[in-house]
Parts: C-alpha cells; structure tokens; sequence
C-alpha cells in the first residue's frame, strides 16, 4: 500500500518538498518541489489522502519558490516552474498555493493532448457522470463544492479528461477551487468542510481551495461514464428549474470553450459527439443550494 | 436570364456530420472547422454529399426550399468553405 | 557528456532502444526532448513499438504527435488559403523548413513541431507580395519606426506576418542570409532549382541538395540554440533520407561551392556525424568546400557541442549557457557588421530590460 500525503508528519512533509515531492493524481504524477511554507500548508490541508509514489517516471517536474531579485525585500514574490520555464507572471508570496493549483491544471492544459480535455467540472453519482461547464460567474464551483460535500464522487473541478479510447471519463480529484461569495457560503452550509487558506486580491478575487472527499480521492483511477451536461445558473429568487439545452449548441459549447478540441482534428469531432450523444443536456437556473442538490439528485436517480 | 450554377461539396473538405433534432453540426477536416447549422443547410449540405454536383434548382426542389432560401444557405455555405459553384 | 543526455541521442539515433529504458531514464528523457522541440520526433519513432515503452511514457509522446499531427493539417488548409492569396505573384513561391517538410511529407516531417510557415520569393516580388497577402487578411504585428527598418534594410525578410483570423504566422524571406551578413549566398539560383510540391500546383520548395545546405545554414547561422538539435535532427533525416544516393554526395558539395555555403555544410556534417551518427561518406566531410582549419574547428567544438546541449538542466555542463550565449553573438556577428550589430545587441539588452 503506497504512503499518503497524510501519512507524513510535518517535518517529513517539508522536507520531501524541498527535494521533490512525488505526488499522484488521476492518471499524473506531479514532482512538486517547494520551499514556500503556503505551500507545504495547502497541501497538507487539501491533499492528505493523495498517494505518493517513489522514483520513476514523473509526468510533470513543478517548483513553487519565492523569485530571487532586488524585490525579494520589499515586496517579496513567488513563482511557478514546470521543468525550467516560468510560464507565468510573479506573483505576491501568499498566492503560493493557489499558483500551484493553476501550474498543475496549466500542466495538464497543455501537454495532456492525449486526452479531448473540456473546461469544466465534473461529479459521478451512481455511476453516472454530470458535466458542468464552466462560464465564469455561473456558480459552477459553488455548485461543484456542494454536490461534492453531499455524497456526490468529484472527478474534477477545472477539467474534464475524456479518454480518447473509450470516451469515458477520467478522475483527477483535485481540490475545488471555490472564489469570493462562494468560499464563505460553502462554509456556512458545510460547516465540516475542509477548506484551506484564502489568497486575497488575485487576479480572480479572493481564492481558496476545498478538500477533495476522501472516497473520490480513494476511487481517482475509476473512470466514469457521461450522462449529462448541466449549464449551470445563479439567479436570484428563482425556483431550481432543469430545462433542455439544444445538443448542438452544447456541442458547440464543449468545442469552443474546449482545452484542444480542434487539436484532436477529426477524433475531436467524433469524441465530442459521442459525449453529446450520451448525455442528455439541460439549462439549470437555481438560487437555493438545497434544491439545487434534489435537482441533481433527481437527475441520477 | 442566369446561367445554372453547379452545386458541390468544396474539394478535400471531408465532411463529418451529426443530426440533433432540427439541427446539424459539421465537421470541415482540412479546415478543421466546427460549424452549427440549421436544418435546412443540413438538408442541402447532407442532399450534396449523398448525391454529389447539383444543379441549383434541382437542389432546391430535392431539399424542398424555395430558391432564394437556398441562395442564402448557398451562399453562407460558400463563405465557410464547404460549398463550391461552377 | 551525462547519462541522460547520452540516452536521448541514442534515442535520436537507435529508435529501438528506447524500447529498453527504464523509466527513470525516461523521467529525464522525456524532459530533454521536451525542451529541444523533439518529443514528436521520438513519438514517431517509437510509434511502431509504443506497446513496449511504459504506457504513462507513450502518453506523453503521443501527445506530442497529436500536436504536430494538428499542425500538418493546419500547414495543408493554410496553403490552401494563400494559395489564393498569392495567386497573381510572378515567379515562384518556395516553402522552407518545417512548412516544406510538412507539405511534401520530408523524413524530418515525422512528429514535427513548427511556429510559421516561411516562404521564399524573388526580392522584386516583395513589395507585391505583401500588398497581396495584407489583402488576404496577413498583417504585420506592430513594430516599432527601429525593428521596421532592421527588417527592411538589413534583414532577408519581410517583417513576420500574422494571419487576422487563422492566427498563423508566416515570414516571407528573399533571401537565406541577411542582406548584412558577411557571407552572401544566392538565392535566386535556389529559387530556380526549386521543384514542384504534388498537389500544392502554386508552390514549389527547393531541391533535395538545396534544402539540406539552408537546414545546415539555419542552424549554424542563428542564435536559436534551444532549437539546435532539433535543426541538426532534421538534417540527419534529410542526408539518411537522400544520402544512400551515392552521386547525392557529390551534388551536395559542388551546391555548397556554388552557393557559398560550404563552412555552414561542413559544421552540419561534422556535428550531425558527431551527436547523431549520420552515415555521412568520409569524403564528403575531406572535401568539403571551405573547410576551416583544425584550429578554428577545435574552437567551434569548444562552442557548439555544449551549445547543443543547452536546452535543458539535465544536460547542461558548466560551459552550455556561456556557449549558446557566445554563438548567440556570432550569430549576429555573422549577420551585420559591428558599427550596426553593437548598436543592434545594446538595443534588444535595453529592450527585455524594459
């Protein structure tokens, strides 16, 4: 049985992190190397009960370290590498963990083209997959966060991974990424949830990171089949209403606010009609998260 | 009155195609465009690939539209590249 | 030189072995080809065998494929477009480099990875051509009053052009060599040689012999060190590809004389020899034209063998960055005269600096 992040004692944890530590998720390993205590915190908040590896092959080689320079005094920064190159702007020294959290997904972005990758969450709940796709402002992590904190198994909260092979969907697992209003709402109705610190004034507002539930953690090399695509929408004092969505134009959504759809060619066209074929597709406007959880609840029953 | 015009499928573009109730999505492969089309022009892009050169108002009569209609999807269909005219 | 580095190019050169790495090789391997643009190269080789190689290792390969597979079709449908664009240019329009490889479907085509499409036109077709191509939606990415007239007195090319719509970039040149570079070549006697590409009726790249001297002249000509293997890569494939002609050899020399591109040829013979193993016929490197003495070939050891190696930590030796950044300088030596390439190299300093 491999070790857990969990497993190892703070000073363990810090020290893997200095010389690599070697982090499973889904189908990737991460070699993620810090010296940032941010860093070293977030993860063993959010990440306990993902497996380390040892040795081997590593998908992606990652640092997370304060920038050497003249501003290292007074207005100290941090950055992101993937291997030796720094895709990235500096940022402040407190959004650390949060930049890990965008390395990782810019990582698999951009080099898992052996996936049709979609920008969007996705849960599993009685073997069946629901996707939401991301717009921003459409509630989608609140929504997200809460299915995942009410039974619901979480595949992924920025990308959906669809194998090429079978279509079906591949588990990352990761931490939801909750933002602004949403953080102290997730808190309010999921007292027990595990949400680590808040990264104020990025460049998306106020940030912070949700725990994973240990059992999608634990079934994160289970794929899933898709069964819906749900567009999500918050609106004010409205009644939770699931309304069909044309097929078309969800294809049309997957596609463009895809990672490499049109990367994939022809095999891109034919995957993604075959998830618009398995799914069925809705427009979903709630206000009140409860009944946005019986919604969803119904729509797996 | 204007010489007849013959309708067909742009060289090397290699349609692929799904139907979703009224409405179609293509797939140009040299372009590698995606496009979302309404069923009409799904009925006439669907009517050439299957019977290859047509002419313009055996088209409109085989696909049931009225010829200024089809002019307009013959048209829009020529500017995305998936229609060409001798 | 270091293990990883070691497997890599034995991977460039034996394909089959990679079938044998362990995947602790494989973790530094894969990172290196990444960095030297050559990870679809391996992909396409290993691609008859991929069942034997670590699966989480041909997933990373294969998406390298992917995208170079993407980038193939996009250069077909882009020759499409601007073969509409250019179609009332005289003269003959002559793909280059990753573009020409990828059209005619070249050996060093195979898991390619390219940024623009570069073209070859006649100097007195310039003006024209990019009249024509800005009509076709291409235009010029904003440059300051200083980078215009670089491109247009000193340079060999158009500025790079971007395609309003399509987002690719295209560099029109009418020349290999900068028209300040110390060693001029002609380009007019490339474009003439140049053959037909099947299928593309108004384009045409240049002949075999041809494009292997502007591969070996690219290489050893600019600064792109990062890219220094990859060039050299492509080059092995082309002499592997039309080298078993035996008269190819005698050809490719007395084109070198011709063009004046015998230095740059012999520094690609040498080091593809050197690093890859090419099966280049002992001859061919005694008598090739230009030939440096063995003291400035030493140097040139000195500079380009860890230069080639600069691309990545692993491989790296305490001499790679003051190496490519020492050709770096000679790329542009060899391109303008000092009084314009001091004021030149002190302007891009004071540019990334701001």
């Amino acid at each position: 049985m491999a070790l857990t992040l969990g497993e190892l004692s703070a000073r363990d944890l810090r020290r893997h992190l200095a010389r690599g530590l070697d982090l499973r998720t889904g189908p990737f390993r991460f070699l993620i190397r810090s010296r940032r205590e941010e860093v070293a915190r977030g993860l063993e908040r959010l990440y306990p009960d993902f497996p380390l590896e040892v040795d081997g092959f590593r998908d992606f080689h990652i640092r997370i370290d304060a920038v050497a320079g003249p501003r290292r005094c007074y207005k100290p920064q941090c950055n992101f590498w993937h291997d030796e190159h720094a895709p990235f702007k500096p940022l402040p020294l407190d959004h650390a963990f949060p930049l890990l959290e965008w390395g990782m997904n810019w990582c698999i972005a951009g080099y898992a083209q052996h996936y049709l990758m979609l920008h969007a969450a996705v849960l599993e709940r009685h073997g069946r997959a629901v996707i939401l796709p991301g717009d921003p402002g459409a509630g989608k992590s609140t929504l997200t966060a809460a299915l995942a904190l009410s039974g619901w198994r979480l595949l992924s909260d920025e990308i959906t991974l669809i194998d090429r092979v079978d279509g079906h969907i591949v588990p990352l697992a990761r931490p939801i990424s909750l933002k602004n209003q949403s953080i102290a709402l997730i808190r309010e109705a999921f007292p027990q949830a595990v949400i680590g610190d808040t990264a104020l004034d990025t460049h998306k507002g106020s940030v912070a990171h949700l725990r994973p539930p240990p059992n999608s953690v634990a079934r994160m090399s289970e794929k899933a089949r898709p069964a819906h695509i749900v567009f999500p929408r918050w609106r004010a004092e409205t009644t939770a209403r699931l309304t069909r969505h044309s097929k078309a134009d969800a294809f049309i959504h997957a596609a463009t606010h895809g990672f490499n759809y049109s990367l994939q060619g022809r095999l891109g066209f034919e995957l993604n009609a075959a998830l618009i074929d398995a799914c069925t597709c809705w427009d979903f406007e709630y206000s009140r998260l409860e009944e946005a959880l019986a919604a969803f609840e119904e729509l797996v029953a | 009155m204007k010489p007849p015009r013959f309708w067909r499928i742009a060289d090397g573009a290699d349609l692929a195609w799904r139907r979703w109730e009224d409405e179609y999505v293509f797939h140009h492969a040299l372009a590698n465009d995606t496009h979302r089309l309404s069923g009409p022009a799904g009925i006439v892009l669907t009517q050439l690939l299957h019977s290859g050169e047509m002419e313009e108002a055996t088209l409109a009569d085989t696909c049931g539209l009225d010829e200024q209609e089809l002019e307009v999807i013959l048209q829009e269909l020529a500017k995305i590249d998936f229609l060409t005219w001798r | 030189m270091n293990p990883a580095c070691a497997s890599f190019l034995l991977a460039l050169r034996e394909p089959g072995a990679m079938a044998e790495f362990d995947a602790r090789t494989w973790d530094c391997v894969v990172r290196l080809a990444r960095a030297c643009g050559l990870l679809g190269r391996l992909g396409a080789q290993a691609a008859g065998f991929h069942e034997r190689l670590p699966p989480a290792v041909w997933r990373h390969l294969e998406a390298a494929l992917t995208l170079a597979e993407q980038q193939r079709r996009a250069v077909h449908w882009e020759l499409v477009q601007l073969s509409f664009d250019l179609e009332g240019i005289a003269g003959p329009v002559v793909l280059l480099k990753g573009a020409a490889y990828a059209a005619a479907d070249l050996p060093p085509a195979a898991g390619r990875i390219f940024t623009d499409i570069d073209l070859l036109l006649p100097r007195a077709q310039m003006d024209a051509t990019e009249a024509a191509l800005m009509l076709g939606g291409w235009i010029t990415s904003p440059h300051d009053a200083y980078d215009l007239r670089y491109y247009r007195e000193w340079m060999h090319e158009l500025p790079p052009m971007q395609h309003i719509r399509r987002q690719t970039w295209l560099d029109v040149h009418h020349n290999l060599l900068p028209e300040s570079a110390r060693r001029q070549t002609r380009p007019e006697l490339i474009l003439s040689a140049s053959v037909p590409l099947p299928g593309f009726p108004r384009f045409r790249i240049p002949a075999p012999v041809d494009l292997v001297l502007h591969s070996a002249t690219h290489l050893f000509h600019e600064g792109e060190w990062q890219h220094g293997l990859r060039d050299l890569a492509d080059l092995d494939a082309l002499l592997r590809a039309y080298g078993s002609e035996p008269a190819f050899w005698g050809r490719l020399l007395s084109r070198a004389a011709e063009l004046n591109l015998g230095r740059p040829l012999y520094y690609a013979l040498r080091y593809a020899r050197r690093l890859l193993q090419t099966p280049i016929p002992e001859e061919a490197i005694a008598n090739c034209p230009e030939r440096p003495c063995s003291l400035s070939a030493a140097v040139m050891d000195v500079l380009f063998l860890p230069a080639f190696a600069s691309a990545h930590a692993e491989c790296r030796s305490v001499l790679s960055r003051p190496a490519a950044f020492a050709l770096y300088v000679r790329s542009h030596w060899l391109r303008m005269p000092l009084h314009l390439l001091l004021p030149h190299l002190l302007r891009k300093a004071f540019k990334t600096e701001a």
